[in-house]
């Protein structure tokens, strides 16, 4: 081999050797920083730049184990039906009039308490009207009062 | 089966009716000797849960847990349960009760107490407005789903991409619970029923009497019925009279609850909106059902299951159907369908 071309491959060979070697301490530096780049993109993941101490790391990952525990315990109670079926009122068109009004909250939501027995408005009339009057006015005469159902709650959207 | 629980004797049955939670809570009782104490009690599981749960308190418990998404926080027992049975609802419905769809909600415009929005009277034929161009937004083009793409419906899209209640977490030891960021908790469907359920075994568990607690038509029993029975009228709107279009059932013991479409709307640049979201849009659902009612063991399931319902459609039916949960489904034309032992009606006029 000529000596000028052995030159000519040594020379080509450094030249390799240096752009390899340039290439190897650009990559390591690139991976530097991208591994900084992502780093500071995702904060909430370098745990040790926040100078948070080791305590409060690990009771961190406590929390987040005991939390998974948690969440995987309490999802297994089933939704289930009542002991009875509901039924079928007996009297679907129960109704208990209020003077006054026809909706839930005007007539049912006295601001206190409504009373024990039922209301004097649903019960039916103590005393009969007389029709035609009479010369003399007979006593008023007791009457009990019949006990009226009270109207049916109201399920509905809210 | 379970034996029934055995009926109250006494004749008397107390009531009363006041405000609570932005809704109506009715107490039943029976005697109705124990009315006065019941009451008490009730009213403090109710400002339990209200300090608790209540989105519209800047001093809850749960918009401290909003505002601190992404840390742990501590959090009280109460609302602990609470998180508990709204990760619960979302895990046994597959995400179709959504305790994360907070953010939703307001950007729907449910942002402030119900009595402050621009309300529509409840109206059983009609559904939101999904298709029409928007009245207030311009320069929206219709979407491949028929939805507008003004800027009205393009917060609703970043919060269908932030709902998430499988990253919610909840320790008891000590009692934690944290959020991811950009998730706002909303935990209006269960929450109610829950305080019902937790009012009536408070009552229950104090006196020993029978008692009933419906919050806005979510009702929970404890304790020896009357002797017929406790009566619900289901029906569209909690609001309604005892006569209105919908069937009286009888209920021994459990819960009942009602969600429907047709209640609780209001206008947000110009469309309508209601509250019932469909998680996998972050919209309110189209309904196929107008009204879902379903008795179960106690009012949180009832409610779980009569919010999921609505938001699965025609497939609850199945669902429902599977689970054994005596339902009353009524369509947007209002055909009625009663599943899993609901008892038939002997009229149903549904307008």
């Amino acid at each position: 081999m000529p000596r000028s071309h052995s030159n000519a491959r040594d020379a080509a060979l450094t030249r390799m050797r240096r752009l390899n070697r340039l290439m190897i301490a650009g990559a390591v530096v690139i991976t530097g920083v991208l591994t900084d780049v992502a780093a500071q993109a995702f904060p909430g993941r370098t745990i040790s730049r926040r100078a948070a101490s080791l305590a409060a790391i690990q009771q961190s990952a406590a929390l987040i184990a005991q939390a998974k525990r948690q969440r995987a315990a309490h999802h297994h109670a089933a939704l289930t039906p009542a002991a009875q079926a509901p039924r079928a009122h007996p009297s679907p068109q129960v109704v208990e009039p209020v003077a006054g009004a026809t909706t839930a909250p005007a007539t049912t939501t006295p601001a206190t308490q409504a009373p024990a027995t039922p209301a004097p408005a649903t019960q039916a009339p103590a005393t009969p009207t007389p029709a035609t009057p009479t010369p003399v006015a007979p006593a008023p005469t007791p009457v009990a009062p019949v006990p009226v159902a009270p109207a049916p709650v109201i399920s509905g959207g809210s | 089966m379970l034996a029934s629980p055995p009926r109250s004797t006494g004749d008397e049955i107390g009531t009363v009716c006041w405000e609570a939670l932005g809704t109506t809570a009715v107490l039943r009782v029976t005697p109705a000797t124990g009315l006065v104490h019941a009451r008490s009690l009730v009213e403090t599981e109710l400002d339990g849960i209200d300090r608790a749960c209540s989105r519209f308190r800047s001093d809850s418990e749960i918009e401290r847990v909003n505002a601190s998404a992404g840390r742990f926080v501590t959090a009280s027992p109460l609302l602990l349960e609470a998180l508990q049975t709204a990760l619960r609802a979302a895990w046994l419905t597959d995400g179709a009760v959504d305790p994360t769809l907070g953010e939703a909600i307001i950007l729907a415009g449910y942002s402030r107490d119900f009595s402050e929005l621009e309300r529509l009277p409840a109206s059983p034929a009609v559904e939101p407005d999904r298709s029409a161009p928007p009245a207030v937004a311009t320069g929206g083009a219709p979407a491949p789903d028929g939805l507008s793409t003004s800027p009205a419906c393009r917060p609703i899209v970043r919060a269908r991409r932030a709902s998430g209640w499988r990253l919610i977490e909840i320790g008891d030891d000590p009692p934690v619970v944290r959020i991811p960021a950009g998730i706002r908790l909303d935990l209006g469907a269960t929450a109610k029923a829950l305080a019902a359920d937790r009012a009536a075994a408070a009552v229950h568990e104090a006196t020993g009497i029978g008692v009933l607690v419906s919050l806005g038509g979510d009702i929970a029993t404890a304790g020896p019925p009357p002797a017929d029975g406790w009566a619900i009228h289901v029906t569209d709107d909690h609001r309604s009279s005892p006569d209105a279009p919908g069937q009286t059932i009888t209920i021994a013991s459990g819960g009942v609850a009602t969600s429907s479409t047709t209640v609780r709307r209001w206008l947000q640049a110009g469309r309508e909106m209601h509250h019932i979201l469909d998680p996998a849009t972050g919209r309110p659902v189209q309904p196929v059902w107008r009204t879902a009612s379903v008795a179960a063991s106690s009012c949180v399931d009832a409610n779980i299951a009569s919010t999921a319902a609505l938001v699965q459609g025609r497939s609850a039916i199945a669902w429902l159907s599977a689970l054994g949960l005596p339902s009353r489904l009524v369509g947007v034309t209002g055909d009625v369908h009663v599943l899993a032992g609901w008892p038939e009606a002997s009229w149903s006029p549904e307008g």
